[in-house]
């Protein structure tokens, strides 16, 4: 699958398979791209997330028990991060809720996910008798992510839009254009969703001036130097929201799938992070090692453009604490490294 | 389009190979560099390492993936670019100059020397390729 700004880079980016899409890697190098975010701006295409809306009367009480978190407690305009969970308690999904009025949400979520979120709103809505309308307007819409601490300047330079007065997950309406302060990558930025052809423009608009094209590689070093997990790569179902450090984004106080689980569950293992001593990648699947007994997996890793160091997350034992000295076993050789608990960078 | 000069000869699996008063000078062509992206780790082969014809030789990571240099030619180690082990970018940045990667002082040349490319023969291999 392409989406529907594929056209505007298809013979200037290099490509690779995302859970079935087509999308950029790179443009010129994930090290330039990353560094561009982290000292200006760059412009991610993101429409290969599942963006669903949801509507109806009940919504509040459907999107309630469907996420960790109250999305009825959200003023209109505003979003929330939040959870989806099975009954086990397990993560099925990340996503950013988004009220765009009193009963119509958006909901954002990964691509890697998206069959499984398709059929399992619909069976929570079924479930629940709640009547909600989910819609999914696929190639239709497009979405992208301006990111970087020159990302407010420009879009107003490049659109006419000043989001200075609006403030972190907030969004407003910019014509047929919704416009969030957001982001994954740990910078000021807005993500934009809106009709293909109106985004496709303002995607141009944004290359036009100066702002560098950035692939899924960039956005994958950006958001592990902020230590973000990453849907189906740090975590699937088999993991709780305990283990991610997450109780911050559930809501006991209501109903929601997998509360019950919860309850009676305690962590035996956190997502932690690691950094090298000396320049070397980290990748997932390195086995780390704590002590003589005491080894775990890495779930994800890189070389950190700023750090110039490995960095990598990955399930420690509870007893794993940050500032432990560990070994990480790269290709036959041990690299000694440092438990943290990220960020690796300090924003 | 991949840069494949005249006067080195290449490999099937995109290293490069100058011939200079007996002494084989090795790096990855400018293809292969655009397709590994940024590199930013060279682990290079030992002084004095034995190294055979299209085994690895030494290793190479960008971002993405790490990546195997074969050695074009069965010889010894003679020199490491140590340059690329503190800027591994110049590989990227200069693949056929300042990015070469080792040399080597041959054992078998006049007859592994046949089983490589001319620039025309490696030309025709990555255009073959369907991404090149």
């Amino acid at each position: 699958m392409r989406t529907p700004l594929y056209p505007v880079y298809a013979d200037r980016a290099h490509f690779i398979d995302f859970y079935g899409w087509e999308m950029p890697v790179w443009f010129n190098s994930i090290e330039r791209e990353h560094m561009a975010v982290r000292r200006n701006a760059g412009v991610f295409d993101i429409s290969h997330m599942k963006r669903t809306y949801v509507r109806g009367k009940r919504v509040t009480d459907y999107l309630d028990y469907l996420c960790g978190a109250r999305p009825s407690a959200l003023k209109k305009g505003r979003l929330a991060y939040t959870h989806v969970l099975n009954e086990r308690g397990g993560i099925i999904d990340d996503g950013i809720v988004f009220r765009l009025t009193e009963d119509e949400f958006l909901f954002v979520t990964n691509a890697c996910t998206t069959q499984r979120m398709s059929s399992w709103m619909a069976e929570v809505a079924a479930r629940g008798g709640f009547e909600v309308e989910l819609e999914d307007r696929g190639g239709r819409e497009a979405m992208i992510a301006l990111q970087g601490p020159t990302s407010l300047s420009v879009l107003k330079d490049a659109t006419g839009l000043d989001m200075a007065s609006v403030k972190k997950f907030e969004c407003v309406l910019y014509g047929r254009l919704l416009v969030s302060r957001s982001g994954y990558t740990g910078e000021e930025g807005v993500e934009i969703v809106g009709p293909s052809q109106d985004v496709l423009e303002v995607f141009e608009g944004l290359l036009g001036k100066g702002v560098e094209p950035c692939g899924l590689g960039s956005r994958d070093t950006l958001r592990l130097e902020m230590g973000y997990p990453l849907a189906c790569v740090d975590f699937n179902e088999e993991t709780n929201p305990y283990e991610m450090d997450a109780q911050r984004f559930l809501d006991f106080t209501k109903k929601f799938i997998g509360r019950e689980a919860l309850e009676n569950l305690k962590p035996t293992r956190l997502l932690k992070g690691v950094l090298t001593d000396d320049r070397v990648v980290l990748r997932g699947g390195y086995t780390v090692e704590c002590s003589p007994n005491v080894r775990t997996k890495l779930t994800s890793g890189t070389l950190s453009p700023v750090l110039g160091k490995g960095i990598g997350l990955g399930f420690f034992p509870v007893s794993v604490e940050a500032g432990s000295r560990v070994s990480v076993e790269v290709r036959g050789k041990k690299y000694s490294a440092t438990v943290v608990r990220p960020p690796f960078i300090k924003k | 389009m991949s840069a494949i000069p005249e006067g080195i000869l290449y490999s099937k699996e995109h290293e490069w190979v100058r011939v200079e008063q007996g002494i084989c000078t090795v790096g990855i062509t400018d293809y292969a560099q655009s397709k590994l992206g940024d590199v930013v780790v060279v682990d290079l082969p030992k002084v004095g390492a034995r190294l055979e014809y299209m085994k690895p030789a030494c290793s190479i990571e960008s971002f993405k993936a790490v990546s195997d240099v074969y050695s074009p030619l069965s010889g010894t180690v003679v020199e490491v670019n140590t340059e690329v082990s503190m800027d591994p970018g110049v590989v990227n940045r200069d693949p056929y100059g300042k990015g070469w990667l080792f040399k080597l002082k041959p054992e078998r040349l006049e007859e592994e020397i046949k089983l490589l490319l001319k620039p025309e023969e490696y030309r025709r291999l990555i255009e073959g390729l369907s991404d090149a």
